[in-house]
């Protein structure tokens, strides 16, 4: 029984668990046809990987490490204000008021706020509402705006 | 980008409910208008009485259905995961226990749950289904929803008007407790019994989950939560008064009413999970926001077109 | 909430956290934004925020069970969000199926490569094409499925579908330039 296409393609990417794996490569070892659909699918991912990536020039990632790790840097010294509005309003929509000012105290950095938000979120609406709301209340905001003053 | 219609979508089915339930409700009061004013001449096919319900049974689905939803929002490990798979086992309980009760009425040769038993026997297994299951499940998934309430601090101690509360059901509910036991003990009877036991502690967990709910605000949780809260008070209040309506008037007329208690009571325990699952669709992304939601400012950087 | 979580150990934590995931993955997160942005700049802004957005995460108390393919799926709707807010760099999937790559070579116009590429515009959908980008940058089926919010089975069969798609495509392809040439050699026979 010939494996099908489907089967093959998962078996060049490794995505078949072990025992599978190991009837196909036995199957292939004295199948011609198979091999050579093998074959023609290793060559297709070449084709495709291709027409995806184009001919891009090497891009360089070091950079923006380094700019990552300086906004890690102020954000430790002062994470920017907007981000306490906008975390409290998250909270008002899913919540309510008194939640928002019950979480909001008198002191609260914007980052402890925002992680309070997000623990909320993930305890009472799941992971993937969690990580949404948490790009809700980033979005916009670049590095520089992530820890500086934001101005009208 | 355009908003999508308000009563489009999984994030308008708490309108829906609302909308349904009301609809039902009036169409079930004028026609027992017309049935009273006509001096009963006509005959009337009364709604299914009580839990099992052909009606409430259908809103118990729609209630295991929204609550399957949000169940499957939440990852393995979450702590809200667990109150919801026991929420929405306690409705699927209502659901097969309403089927069972109304489908062992049916007088009909050709009923499928025949060769499982006496008509008497599945009744009762129904009834339990619906009764004193549906009601243990619902108390359990509740007791572990309040505990994240408070690990998250939200829990508040109540007051004592919210004992009297409180007090007035479990007052009613012993009450029924006492005649019930004072009569021959028989299944019905210990069914009865301890319905009326899980009632009095869902009554004690709907006075703390309305008042973790008052301390959210209006949140659509907080509408959640407040939704169970008043599920339970109507069905206690509901039968109270019931209870003390049939000192005084016939029993068929508290029959029929008994109706107007179970199925408001279904369609609130399924607004519970409809807010929530609104709130998910909301915050993930899946309703259809108006530009005017969008922030103002856009990604700042400036890029060089190519 | 402990106040010592945002300072000390735990922040040196996952600061180092990030350094070993950017050495691990800024590469190939580049190359897919780049892909899906059409721009460089974009790119690089894309996969910052990403980072900036996993120290935030991480910070806040979230466990992030695959960082990989979290770090892929934030970076993909970062890009798709910036089309949303109207970004000059809105440009997306389309890009990689109505331009030529970054790096066109006009010389390259009548290669293969750029023949497939001109067949396959019309033929994969969006939802393939990214498929097979997340695939060429070594994510498995279950991180594609993370990142795109399908189930396994369905990034088989889209990898699948894309398969067939060039398969009929380089055989059309192939097809065409065997025709050209058998042509051009029946017209330099006629010719001489």
């Amino acid at each position: 029984m010939h494996p099908r296409t489907a089967t093959l393609v998962a078996f060049s990417d490794a995505e078949l668990d072990s025992g599978r794996s190991q009837r196909i490569a036995r199957h292939l070892q004295d199948c011609q046809e198979c091999q050579a659909a093998l074959d023609r699918i290793s060559k297709e991912k070449q084709d495709l990987s291709a027409f995806t990536s184009g001919s891009q020039r090497a891009l360089d990632a070091r950079q923006g490490l380094a700019a990552v790790l300086a906004t890690i840097a102020r954000w430790h010294e002062a994470p920017a204000p907007e981000l306490t509005s906008r975390a409290r309003a998250q909270i008002e929509i899913y919540f309510g008021c008194g939640a928002a000012s019950f979480m909001e105290g008198p002191d609260i950095r914007a980052d402890e706020l925002l992680a309070k938000t997000l623990a909320l979120m993930a305890a009472f609406l799941g992971q993937e509402a969690a990580e949404a709301v948490a790009g809700e209340i980033l979005r916009g905001l670049d590095c520089a705006a992530l820890t500086a003053e934001v101005s009208p | 980008m355009t908003r999508t219609e308000d009563w489009g979508g999984l994030e308008s089915a708490p309108r829906w409910i609302i909308m349904v339930t009301g609809a039902y409700l009036v169409l079930g009061l004028f026609a027992l208008y017309v049935w009273y004013s006509a001096a009963q001449r006509l005959s009337m096919q009364t709604p299914s009485a009580g839990a099992e319900g052909l009606s409430v049974t259908g809103m118990a689905a729609a209630q295991a259905w929204l609550c399957l939803l949000v169940f499957r929002s939440f990852q393995r490990g979450a702590p809200l995961r667990r109150v919801w798979l026991l929420i929405m086992l306690s409705a699927i309980a209502h659901v097969a226990g309403g089927l069972i009760a109304q489908a062992s009425e049916t007088a009909w040769l050709l009923n499928p749950l025949v060769p499982l038993g006496s008509t008497e026997q599945l009744h009762r297994t129904g009834l339990i289904l619906s009764g004193p299951v549906q009601m243990a499940l619902l108390a359990a998934g509740l007791l572990a929803a309040l505990r994240v309430l408070r690990r998250f601090g939200f829990g508040v101690r109540p007051k004592a008007i919210g004992w009297a509360v409180a007090g007035i059901l479990i007052l009613f509910a012993l009450t029924r407790f006492g005649e019930t036991a004072g009569k021959q003990f028989t299944a019905d009877s210990a069914i009865s019994l301890i319905r009326t036991l899980l009632l009095c502690v869902l009554s004690v967990e709907a006075l703390f989950l309305w008042l973790s709910a008052v301390r959210m605000g209006r949140g659509l949780i907080a509408k959640c939560w407040r939704a169970f809260a008043i599920g339970i008070f109507v069905i206690g209040f509901g039968e109270a008064a019931l209870w003390a309506l049939g000192r005084y008037f016939p029993g068929w007329l508290v029959a029929t009413l008994d109706w107007y208690v179970w199925f408001p009571a279904a369609a609130v325990f399924a607004l519970a999970p409809a807010h929530c699952v609104a709130a998910v669709r909301r915050a993930t992304g899946r309703v259809t926001r108006p530009s005017s939601d969008l922030p103002v400012r856009a990604f700042p950087r400036t890029v060089p077109a190519n | 909430m402990d106040r010592s979580q945002f300072g000390g150990p735990l922040a040196a934590g996952i600061e180092q956290e990030i350094r070993d995931l950017h050495a691990k993955e800024a590469a190939g997160l580049l190359r897919h934004a780049a892909s899906v942005a059409g721009n460089s700049e974009t790119a690089q802004d894309a996969v910052q925020e990403a980072f900036l957005r996993f120290f935030i995460a991480r910070t806040a108390g979230q466990e992030i069970r695959n960082p990989r393919a979290w770090l892929f799926r934030v970076l993909r709707n970062h890009v798709l969000d910036q089309k949303k807010a109207g970004s000059r760099n809105e440009i997306g999937l389309e890009s990689v199926m109505n331009s030529p790559g970054l790096g066109y070579d006009p010389e390259a116009a009548y290669g293969r490569v750029e023949a497939l590429r001109r067949t396959l515009r019309t033929a994969l959908t969006p939802r393939e094409v990214e498929c097979v980008q997340l695939r060429s940058t070594g994510l498995r089926y279950d991180e594609i499925a993370d990142v795109l919010r399908l189930r396994s089975g369905t990034v088989g069969a889209l990898l699948t579908r894309a398969h067939k798609k060039i398969r009929a495509a380089a055989g059309s392809v192939d097809r065409r330039s065997s025709e050209v040439s058998l042509k051009i050699a029946t017209g330099k026979r006629y010719a001489s």
